[in-house]
């Protein structure tokens, strides 16, 4: 027997059908137009079979064998019926989410800062307060790895879009130990940290490998694939 | 053959089986599918996931255009129909085709396979 949770076999509701599997994956509701064309190809698709002589149930599971993939063929749907010529599909699967991703975690940083710079500085310097400072960062840093991932993966963005935006943050910061602070210090002729690089990696460790764990467990739950619906 | 061009014969494919069918007269998806599977002899079959994501493409590109009837059992189906822009489509996409088999031909002597 096909998967047919929540229907009535004599008459399925092919409407509610559709609907709910091309909407499964948390992505933005397909037209009530899309909804209407696709059920009524079904229908068509489910009778035209029973009238040749299936049973019902055989009839039904030919009709579902039109789609194999629903949420390949939610995703294939959006990027043509969704005005995606203003905004192409990598810059709503990655680029934004990226973006929102690193934007949360540098407020979250600027707040973090502004808050512990009321504290006198003697205060600051001996009572660990960087250290916590940094602790709550790291914390609030699974947040932003789950925002970024979770805006990629509404808008059907693959797994590796969705690895990149949500540790998009981490990734700044390693190419800022990387290539920005070298080179700057290239050009001002600082040569400080061609003289301790120990600094400089220790503080890519701190500033991008530690948050891109962090960011990655935040990612994680949305790493996986939405729930299909297969024939 | 990578899988990228195998897609893209596939879609190249769809596009000029489409418009062909829609040139004679305007239909709706499930007739669409049905009169290009009859009239190649199964040999090229859309399904529901490989028919709609190609025409919502080609209403996009102008090619085609979608709008709501009552069919002959007196259910709203949305109907396509080419539009100019189609037509015009149409005919370098057959001799885009043409070339591709005399090409095949030549190479395999697959005679328009």
């Amino acid at each position: 027997m096909p998967n047919w949770e929540g229907a009535d076999l004599n008459k399925p509701d092919w409407k509610k059908l559709v609907r709910d599997r091309l909407n499964s994956s948390g992505a933005p509701a397909q037209p009530a137009e899309v909804v209407a064309e696709l059920s009524a190809h079904l229908e068509e698709t489910y009778e035209a079979a029973h009238s040749q002589g299936l049973t019902e149930a055989a009839a039904l599971e030919l009709t579902l064998q039109e789609v194999a993939d629903w949420h390949a063929l939610a995703a294939d749907i959006r990027r043509t019926t969704f005005k995606e010529d203003d905004m192409n599909h990598r810059t709503k699967s990655l680029w934004l989410p990226a973006l929102a991703s690193l934007f949360a975690s540098s407020l979250f940083l600027f707040v973090l800062t502004e808050i512990s710079m009321r504290a006198p500085m003697l205060v600051r310097l001996h009572s660990g307060a960087a250290q916590q400072l940094y602790a709550v960062w790291i914390i609030g840093q699974i947040a932003f790895g789950a925002l970024g991932a979770f805006l990629s993966r509404r808008v059907g963005g693959s797994r590796i879009a969705r690895i990149v935006a949500g540790t998009f943050p981490a990734i700044v910061m390693l190419a800022s130990c990387v290539i920005v602070i070298p080179a700057s210090a290239l050009m001002e002729h600082n040569d400080f940290i061609f003289h301790n690089p120990g600094r400089l990696w220790w503080g890519a460790f701190l500033w991008a490998l530690v948050p891109a764990v962090t960011l990655l467990l935040g990612a994680a739950p949305f790493l996986q694939e939405p729930a299909k619906h297969h024939a | 053959m990578t899988k990228q061009i195998r897609s893209k014969i596939a879609r190249g494919s769809g596009e000029l089986a489409i418009l062909s069918i829609l040139a004679e007269q305007p239909l709706y998806g499930f007739e669409i599918a049905k009169q290009i599977g009859e009239r190649t002899g199964g040999a090229l079959k859309f399904t529901l996931a490989s028919l709609y994501p190609l025409l919502y493409d080609m209403e996009k590109h102008g090619w085609v255009e979608g709008r709501w009837q009552t069919n002959h059992t007196g259910r709203d189906r949305r109907y396509y129909r080419l539009t100019l822009a189609g037509k015009k489509q149409l005919a370098p996409l057959k001799k885009e085709w043409r070339t591709f088999f005399q090409a095949l031909d030549a190479l395999a002597g697959v005679n328009h396979a």
